[in-house]
């Protein structure tokens, strides 16, 4: 990789309409190498719509995203992984009735026979590097080999990020709320992972609501309003109630 | 869940690590009700139920519709459905049974003809689920009505007999003692497991039907393997056409006429989620195995044909209640 602190990814102007409704109205982010950028902002802001643009789900009208200075056209989840950007949704989107190893792999299981459709996927192979994922994410989950029905919270997160993980998310990795909807003790998982992630250089961006979660991980904040980032500045010159007087536009922000 | 069952477990002071597996196993249900009916059956036949022959009877009756219930799993598998499989019979018989009698198939290649006609059916059923986007209950019901009316205009009301000996072979002739008919169904079920269980088609398939938009978000082509089922699901149908003109050396318009409730009642029977997602082809086997000895000990006890027809309809919505019963405790 790059040395830190190099420009990775920026977007500009980006515009996204749905019939009359603007979502996205000219809005501009840079991401540089290995830092966790937090983009928080109210509902309806527009920060999925963003995270979609550049994951590919929904390209956006027009502006432009540069990747390391080169100009990009993400129009599919394909493109973006190929760029090494990796998502994980929301909804943590695992297959309930397959196991960990299952859902690591699901679409690209390594073969131990090849025959188009009905290759045979070589199970050992999976389960071996989901081990060593799981271990390099410091993920404890007692029996792997069960459905992903049987985790809890924390653990299926753990597991939608693994995946994202081991297929290489080498330039960017997009969370969606990924401590949403967890118990306490699960939110105190998740974070450490993220935390094992920046330590080792990846660079995130956290879509969340949680400024106290955001305040714990993130080196930047991106605060959304109206279709734009209106302002971004850096976690450690802010306070939280600072951060909410730029979310609700009590507090003009400047693009730091 | 885990956590519970070893509480029970450890309560019953008795721990067979095959029994307990055994337990866990989808289709736990279908093994015990086998074993209680079988008890049953052979008390209230005074034996007669409970012979060699007798079981033979009842698992050549029941291999076409365990050829049937192999492609049903993998359709059920995705969260699908196909209720045309009679009419799919029905459709390859007219047309193959034509073919012989007017001579412009030759026998040799009936099989090879019928599996893929069936495909093609299937095929149909699968652009209509994928493409058009249309429910697979109602794609499938559409075709179900279509398929059995094509045959009636095209067969009328003719019987077509004396077929050529291969396709009696088929139906009709024993290997080392077991019918023909059950050799190739079980062949059938040891491919359909195989498929489900070892290779990527299987965990794709699963996958779609456990999280479709899951299985969107990665590689899988989840179009193409959804329509592929019903592609399975039709050649299943074509090949049992066969067999089933093998066994009552004939074909008429009537073929397969109401044997679709029976399959995904043994599908269902057997373990499969009706709503897609998990799936077990060794359930399906005991399934079928289950509804063919009821309706062979029915038969044999008395009871007539309107009572069978209650009891399998009963059956079904026992069933699924039981696996929706299930399912909510234990989230799989
Ligand atoms: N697919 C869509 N169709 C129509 N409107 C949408 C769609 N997606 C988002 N929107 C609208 O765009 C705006 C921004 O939404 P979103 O990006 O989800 O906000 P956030 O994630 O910040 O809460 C909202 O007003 C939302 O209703
Ligand atoms: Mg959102």
């Amino acid at each position: 990789m790059t040395e830190n602190g190099q420009l990775l990814l920026e977007l500009r102007n980006l515009e996204k309409s749905f019939g009359g409704l603007r979502a996205l109205q000219g809005a501009s982010l840079e991401i540089a190498q290995g830092q966790t950028v937090a983009l928080v902002g109210d509902n309806g802001a527009g920060k999925s719509t963003l995270v979609k643009a550049i994951a590919g789900i929904q390209p956006a009208d027009s502006g432009q995203i540069r990747l390391r200075g080169q100009d990009v056209t993400i129009s599919s989840p394909k493109d973006a992984g190929e760029m090494g950007i990796e998502v994980v949704y929301q909804d943590l989107a695992l297959a309930n009735s397959l196991d960990v190893a299952g859902n690591i792999f699901l679409g690209e299981e390594p073969l131990k026979v090849k025959l188009g459709w009905f290759s045979v996927p070589d199970t050992k192979q999976m389960d071996a590097e989901t081990a060593e994922t799981l271990e390099r994410l410091r993920i404890r989950i007692p029996d792997p080999g069960r459905p992903v029905a049987n985790l809890s919270g924390g653990q299926r997160q753990a597991v939608a990020i693994g995946r994202s993980i081991r297929k290489g998310a080498r330039e960017l990795l997009v969370l969606d709320e990924p401590t949403a909807a967890l118990g306490v003790e699960e939110v105190r998982k998740v974070l450490g992972l993220i935390g094992t992630l920046k330590d080792e250089g990846q660079t995130m961006m956290i879509v969340s609501h949680d400024l106290e979660h955001v305040f714990m991980v993130s080196d930047l904040i991106a605060v959304m309003r109206q279709g734009r980032v209106v302002a971004t500045v850096k976690t450690s010159d802010v306070t939280k109630t600072d951060v909410v007087g730029l979310i609700v536009g009590d507090i003009e922000g400047a693009v730091a | 869940m885990s956590e519970q069952t070893s509480k029970m477990k450890q309560g019953t002071g008795l721990r067979i690590p095959g029994l307990e597996a055994l337990r866990d196993a989808p289709f736990f249900n279908v093994l015990i009700a086998i074993v209680v009916i079988y008890v049953m059956l052979t008390i209230l036949t005074g034996e007669t139920f409970n012979t060699v022959n007798n079981q033979i009877t009842i698992m050549r009756a029941a291999s076409v519709f365990l050829i049937l219930a192999v492609g049903q799993t993998l359709v059920m598998s995705t969260g699908g459905i196909d209720i045309s499989t009679g009419s799919m019979i029905g459709a390859v018989g007219a047309i193959i049974g034509i073919g012989l009698e007017s001579g412009w198939m030759p026998a040799g290649l009936a099989l090879p003809a019928a599996i893929l006609l069936g495909a093609a059916l299937g095929a149909f059923n699968g652009f209509n689920v994928t493409v058009l986007g249309v429910p697979p209950l109602l794609a499938t019901l559409g075709t179900f009505v279509a398929y059995r009316g094509f045959t009636q205009y095209f067969m009328g009301v003719n019987l077509v007999t004396g077929l050529p000996d291969i396709i009696t072979t088929i139906g009709r002739a024993y290997f080392l003692g077991v019918p023909v008919p059950v050799w190739t169904a079980l062949v059938v079920t040891f491919l359909g497991w195989f498929v489900l269980r070892r290779t990527i088609y299987g965990r794709y398939i699963i996958a779609i039907g456990s999280n479709p938009a899951a299985a969107r978000a990665t590689r899988i082509n989840v179009r193409a393997i959804t329509a592929s089922t019903y592609i399975i699901q039709g050649a299943c149908a074509g090949l049992a056409a066969l067999v089933l003109m093998g066994r009552l050396d004939s074909a008429s318009a009537a073929m397969g006429e109401g044997l679709e409730l029976h399959i995904i009642a043994a599908v269902v029977l057997g373990g499969t989620y009706l709503f897609g997602g998990s799936s077990t082809m060794v359930g399906t086997l005991l399934g079928v195995y289950l509804i063919g000895m009821l309706e062979n000990g029915l038969i044999q006890t008395g009871a007539g044909f309107f009572v069978q027809k209650m009891i399998l309809g009963l059956l079904i919505i026992g069933a699924v209640a039981l696996q929706l019963h299930q399912k909510k405790k234990r989230p799989t």
